[in-house]
C-alpha cells in the first residue's frame, strides 16, 4: 500500500490545548530569509523582460482601458507574441463601444478595410476568423444590438479545403472573451524571447527606455518597435513590412512571395493539397446565411485576392483544384439578393497588380479599395455605405503605393 | 485561481504569511476558513452557498448520528447524510446524463420521447468535498471517529484550499484531527513543501500542456492522421492526465505543508506498475481507497461467493468511471478496466505486488519487469482513449485507426522534443521510484549551492518549455 493513510486508528476528539503553541521563530525566519535569498535572482533575472513587458503593454495590459478609451485617443495595438489577444480586443470594442453599420469579419485578409473607406460606421472584426463555422459562432457571441446591418466576411480560400480544415482547430470562443496576455502563463513564455531579440539587438531604444509618447499611443512590442498593429477601426497598419518593401528590402517578409510560393509548393501552412470543396464548411455558410437573413443583416461575402503570381502557381499545378470547385459552388449554393459573393481571388480580378501586395496573400490598401470599387459597380448594398469620392481620391493620390490614408 | 496562475501565487504568500503570525491554532483555523471561502469564491461565487450547505448538514448530523440511541435510527440519519450529498452530486452531474440517455433508450425502442433538461453548471470540486464530508458521516457511523464540536476547524477541513477542487480526497480520521490541534512550521517539511510545489508546476506546465496540444490534435481530428501517430497521441494523451492530476496533487500537498498539514500522497508512479491491481493501488489513491473502503467492502469484498466478488468489482469499476464524469465513455473506461481486474482477481494474483517496488535491488528493471511494465503500460493507456474520446464511437474509430494502423493525410503533429522530454521525465520519475515525489531527497546528501542550481535549473526549463495554457483536467469532475 503507498497511501499513507492513518488505518485502523481510532482517534477521538482531541483536547484543546489551551495554551497555544507558535511558530518556532528561527524555523520560521530561517525559511523566510532562504527564500528570499532564493528568490532575488529570480526577480532580477525576470525582472528585466517584465519590465519591458509590462512597459510596452505586452503583457499584463488593460485591454479594457485601451478599448475604453478608443474614442478619445489613437491606439496601434501591436503584439510579438500575443497574437491571441486580438481576439480579446475585437469582440471587447465591439461590445462596449457604439453599434457600426458595417462590420467586417474574417482572418487578416480583411484587415486592409478601414473607416476611411465608410461614410456609415464601420468597424473591422478581422483577424477572429479561423474557420467557416466561426463566422457564425462569433455572431452569436455578439449582443444582439450590436449586429450591424451589413457583414462584409473575408472567405478565405482554403476553409473550403477539407484538408485544412482538419488540419486547423476552429476558433475557441475563450479568444474572443478572455484577456489572454494578462495570465502568468502567457507572461512565463514569453520572458525568454524578450531575451532572445534583446541578445539579437532586436528591441529599439523606444522599447528599452519606455519612450513611447507621441499622437498614437503604441501598445505591444510589435506596435512599439515596428509601428505594426491595429488601428481603433481594427485595421491593420503594416508598419515596417511597407517601409521595407517600398525600400525593396530583402528583408521584407515574403519578399517576391518566396516564401508562400514555398508553400504553395509543399502543400502547407493554408496551402494544403486538396481537389474537392469540404461540404461542411459550405454547409456552415448557409446556417450563417439563415442566422444573418432571420435578423435583417445583409451580407457581403468576398474571396480575398492572392497575387497573381501566386494563384497561376496555385491553378497550375494540379493539386489545389478545389479553387476551381469553389466559386461555382459557392454561387449556386449561396448566393442571394441578401448574400453577395464577389470573387476577387487573384490581384488582376481586383483591377490591381502584385506591386500592391503586402505578401502573397494579402493585398495593400489600394487593394481593398479597388475591391469596393468593384462592389459599388455591380450594385452592391455596400454602395449606400461607402465614400466613394474618398476612394477615387485615395488611388489619385495615396500616401504610398500600400497605404492609402494618412495615420 | 488555478494552482499555476500569478493570482495563486500572491494568495498563497498572503495567506502563508498572515498564517505564522497568528499564535492560536483556531484562529489560524479561522483565517483558513475564509481563505478557502475566498478561494472557492474565485472560481464561480455562485456555489459557495452549496459548499456551506454540505458543510453544515455535516457537521450538524455527525453529532446525531454519535448519540442515536438505536440503530435504526443511526442508519437513519447517515442515510439522510448520503441522500443529501449524493443527492446533490446526482442533481448536478447526472440528471441531464440520466435524462438524456433515458430519452436515447425509449426512441430506440421506437417510443417518441423528449425530455428538458436541467442544464445546470457543475460547481468546482463537488465529487471532491461531497466524498469527504461522505467519509466524515460513515466512518461516524462505523465508530471509528467521534464527531467534532468545533464548527470551524470542521468546516475548515471541508474547505481546506489546497485540496479543495480537486483532491486528495482527505479521510475525516486523517485531517480533521490536524485542524484540533496546534501546527508546528517545520523548516524540512516546508521546504520539502515547496520542493514539491516546483515539481508539480513542472509536471502541469512543461509535461501536461505540452502533450495536451498533441492529444488534443490527434483526438480532435482522428481521421487525419496515421494509425502510429494516433497511438502516439494516445501516449501523450495518458502523459498529459498523468502530469496534469498528480501535478496539481503535488501543488495541493506541497502547499498544505508550508501550513504544517500533512496531505495523504495521491500518486506513487504508476505507469511503473508491473499489473492493472498494482496500477490502481498507485494511481489517484485516494479516489480508489475510498471506493475499496465505502462501496467495494461494505458489499461484502472478496470475502464472499466468487459472484458477488465479481459484481462487488464491476460495481466499484462502473461507479468509478461515473464519478468522473456523465458520460458513456467514462463508464466504458471503468468498465474495462474492470475486464483487466478481474482475471487477476480471480486467479488470486491481485495483491502479487503489495508493498514491493519493482527494480528494488537495482536501478534498471529485469526483462519481466520491464515487459510486465510497457503491457501495463498499454493497457491503461487503451483505456485512455475511451476516456479522452466524445463519445464512444469515436475511441472506437479511433482504436480501429491504431490497430488497422491506418493511413492518414496529414504529417504527425506531435514534434520529437515533446516525447523526448517525456521520455526523460519518465526516466526522472523512475530513479526516484521509490520516494514521495520526483524532488524528494536527503538534503545532507546534496550541497545547498547544487541544489539551488537544481531548482534554478528546473525554473529556467519550466519557463523555457512551458505549453500552451490548459485547463487542469480533474477540475471538470
Amino acid at each position: 500500500m503507498y497511501g499513507a493513510i492513518a488505518t485502523g486508528v481510532c482517534r477521538t476528539d482531541v483536547v484543546v490545548h489551551r495554551t497555544a503553541v507558535a511558530a518556532t521563530p528561527s524555523d520560521l525566519r530561517l525559511f523566510l530569509r532562504r527564500g528570499i535569498l532564493f528568490a532575488l535572482p529570480l526577480i532580477l533575472i525576470a525582472g528585466l523582460p517584465c519590465a519591458i513587458l509590462l512597459r510596452s503593454g505586452e503583457n499584463f495590459a488593460d485591454l479594457g482601458r485601451v478599448v475604453d478609451q478608443c474614442s478619445q485617443q489613437k491606439f496601434l495595438v501591436g503584439y510579438a507574441w500575443n497574437e491571441q489577444n486580438y481576439g480579446y480586443l475585437k469582440y471587447r470594442r465591439i461590445e462596449t463601444q457604439p453599434r457600426r453599420s458595417v462590420l467586417a469579419l474574417g482572418s487578416s485578409r480583411v484587415l486592409g478595410f478601414r473607416s476611411e473607406m465608410f461614410r456609415s460606421s464601420f468597424y473591422n472584426a478581422g483577424y477572429t476568423i479561423t474557420g467557416a463555422g466561426d463566422f457564425e459562432t462569433f455572431l452569436r457571441q455578439l449582443p444582439e444590438a450590436k449586429l450591424p446591418d451589413v457583414l462584409l466576411i473575408g472567405l478565405d480560400q482554403w476553409m473550403f479545403n477539407p484538408d485544412y480544415s482538419t488540419s486547423s482547430g476552429a476558433a475557441s470562443s475563450d479568444l474572443w472573451t478572455s484577456n489572454q496576455s494578462s495570465n502568468i502563463h502567457s507572461g512565463l513564455r514569453t520572458i525568454p524571447k524578450v531575451y532572445k531579440d534583446l541578445f539579437r539587438g532586436k528591441l529599439n531604444r523606444a522599447v528599452l527606455l519606455g519612450d513611447v509618447a507621441g499622437e498614437v499611443i503604441p501598445v505591444g512590442l510589435n506596435a512599439v518597435n515596428l509601428g505594426i498593429g491595429f488601428r481603433n477601426d481594427g485595421s491593420f497598419s503594416y508598419g515596417n513590412q511597407v517601409t521595407r518593401l517600398l525600400a525593396d528590402d530583402p528583408a521584407a517578409r515574403d519578399y517576391n512571395f518566396e516564401e508562400t510560393l514555398g508553400r504553395v509548393r509543399r502543400g502547407a501552412h493554408r496551402f494544403n493539397f486538396g481537389n474537392t470543396l469540404d461540404p461542411a464548411a459550405i454547409a456552415s455558410l448557409k446556417r450563417l446565411r439563415d442566422f444573418c437573413r432571420s435578423r435583417q443583416i445583409r451580407v457581403v461575402a468576398f474571396l480575398p485576392p492572392f497575387t497573381d503570381r501566386v494563384y497561376g502557381e496555385l491553378l497550375n499545378d494540379g493539386q489545389h483544384d478545389y479553387l476551381r470547385l469553389l466559386e461555382p459552388t459557392l454561387r449556386r449554393g449561396l448566393a442571394a439578393v441578401d448574400f453577395e459573393l464577389h470573387a476577387f481571388s487573384s490581384m488582376a480580378a481586383c483591377g490591381a497588380t502584385d506591386r500592391d501586395a503586402i505578401d502573397g496573400f494579402h493585398g495593400g490598401e489600394l487593394v481593398y479599395v479597388r475591391m469596393l470599387q468593384r462592389m459599388i459597380e455591380s450594385s452592391s448594398v455596400l454602395t449606400e455605405h461607402l465614400d466613394a469620392v474618398r476612394l477615387d481620391a485615395s488611388l489619385a493620390d495615396p500616401v504610398n503605393r500600400y497605404v492609402a490614408f494618412p495615420e | 485561481m488555478a494552482f499555476n496562475s500569478f493570482e495563486f501565487a500572491l494568495f498563497l504568500t498572503v495567506v502563508f504569511a498572515g498564517y505564522w503570525t497568528i499564535r492560536s491554532f483556531r484562529a489560524q483555523n479561522v483565517l483558513l476558513l475564509a481563505a478557502s471561502y475566498f478561494f472557492y469564491g474565485w472560481w464561480d461565487y455562485r456555489f459557495l452557498a452549496l459548499l456551506a450547505l454540505s458543510s453544515v448538514i455535516d457537521f450538524a448530523i455527525g453529532p446525531a448520528i454519535a448519540a442515536a440511541s438505536t440503530a435504526s435510527r443511526r442508519k437513519l440519519l447517515l442515510a439522510a447524510s448520503l441522500a443529501m450529498n449524493l443527492g446533490m452530486l446526482g442533481v448536478f452531474k447526472y440528471c441531464d446524463f440520466f435524462v438524456d440517455s433515458l430519452v436515447q433508450s425509449l426512441q430506440l425502442l421506437g417510443i417518441e420521447a423528449s425530455a428538458s433538461r436541467l442544464g445546470l453548471i457543475l460547481p468546482a470540486g463537488i465529487s471532491f468535498y461531497t466524498f469527504q464530508t461522505l467519509s466524515y458521516s460513515i466512518d461516524i457511523y462505523r465508530g471509528r471517529i467521534q464527531p467534532t464540536r468545533d464548527f470551524v476547524a470542521f468546516m475548515a477541513f471541508v474547505s481546506f484550499f489546497p485540496q479543495l477542487v480537486a483532491g486528495p480526497i482527505e479521510r475525516a480520521e486523517h485531517l480533521l484531527p490536524q485542524f484540533l490541534e496546534p501546527r508546528r512550521f517545520d523548516y524540512q517539511k516546508a521546504v520539502d513543501g515547496m520542493r514539491q510545489i516546483l515539481c508539480g508546476l513542472f509536471k502541469k506546465l512543461v509535461i501536461a500542456d505540452n502533450c495536451a496540444a498533441c492529444a488534443n490534435l490527434t483526438f480532435d481530428h482522428p481521421n487525419s492522421y496515421s494509425g502510429m501517430t494516433l497511438a502516439l497521441g494516445a501516449v501523450c494523451f495518458a502523459w498529459q492526465i498523468y502530469g496534469d492530476f498528480s501535478g496539481y496533487s503535488d501543488i495541493a500537498i506541497g502547499s498544505s505543508r508550508l501550513f504544517g498539514f500533512s496531505l495523504m500522497q495521491n500518486f506513487a508512479c504508476p505507469y511503473f506498475s508491473r499489473d492493472i491491481a498494482e496500477f490502481w493501488r498507485r494511481w489517484h489513491i485516494s479516489l480508489s481507497t475510498w471506493f475499496r473502503d465505502y462501496v467495494y467492502l461494505p458489499l461484502g469484498g472478496s470475502r464472499c461467493p466468487k459472484w458477488k466478488m465479481i459484481r462487488n468489482t464491476l460495481i466499484v469499476f462502473l461507479v468509478s468511471g461515473l464519478w468522473h464524469g456523465a458520460n458513456w465513455t467514462f463508464v466504458v473506461w471503468g468498465l474495462l478496466n474492470a475486464l483487466y481486474f478481474l482475471p487477476l482477481q480471480l486467479a488470486g494474483a491481485n495483491r502479487r505486488h503489495v508493498n514491493s517496488s519493482p527494480a528494488v535491488t537495482a536501478f534498471m528493471p529485469s526483462r519481466r519487469e520491464a515487459a510486465a511494465i510497457a503491457a501495463t503500460f498499454c493497457l491503461t493507456t487503451l483505456a485512455w482513449v475511451f476516456f479522452r474520446a466524445d463519445s464512444v464511437t469515436a475511441a472506437v474509430g479511433y482504436l480501429a485507426r491504431i490497430f488497422t494502423m491506418a493511413s492518414g493525410s496529414q504529417p504527425s503533429p506531435i514534434p520529437s522534443s515533446v516525447l523526448i522530454t517525456v521520455t526523460l521525465f519518465a526516466v526522472l520519475e523512475w530513479s526516484q521510484r521509490h520516494r514521495a515525489h520526483v524532488l524528494e531527497f536527503t538534503e545532507a546528501r546534496i550541497p545547498r549551492p547544487v541544489r539551488w542550481l537544481l531548482y534554478y535549473g528546473i525554473i529556467v526549463l519550466t519557463v523555457a518549455y512551458t505549453g500552451e495554457k490548459q485547463e487542469f483536467i480533474y477540475f471538470q469532475f
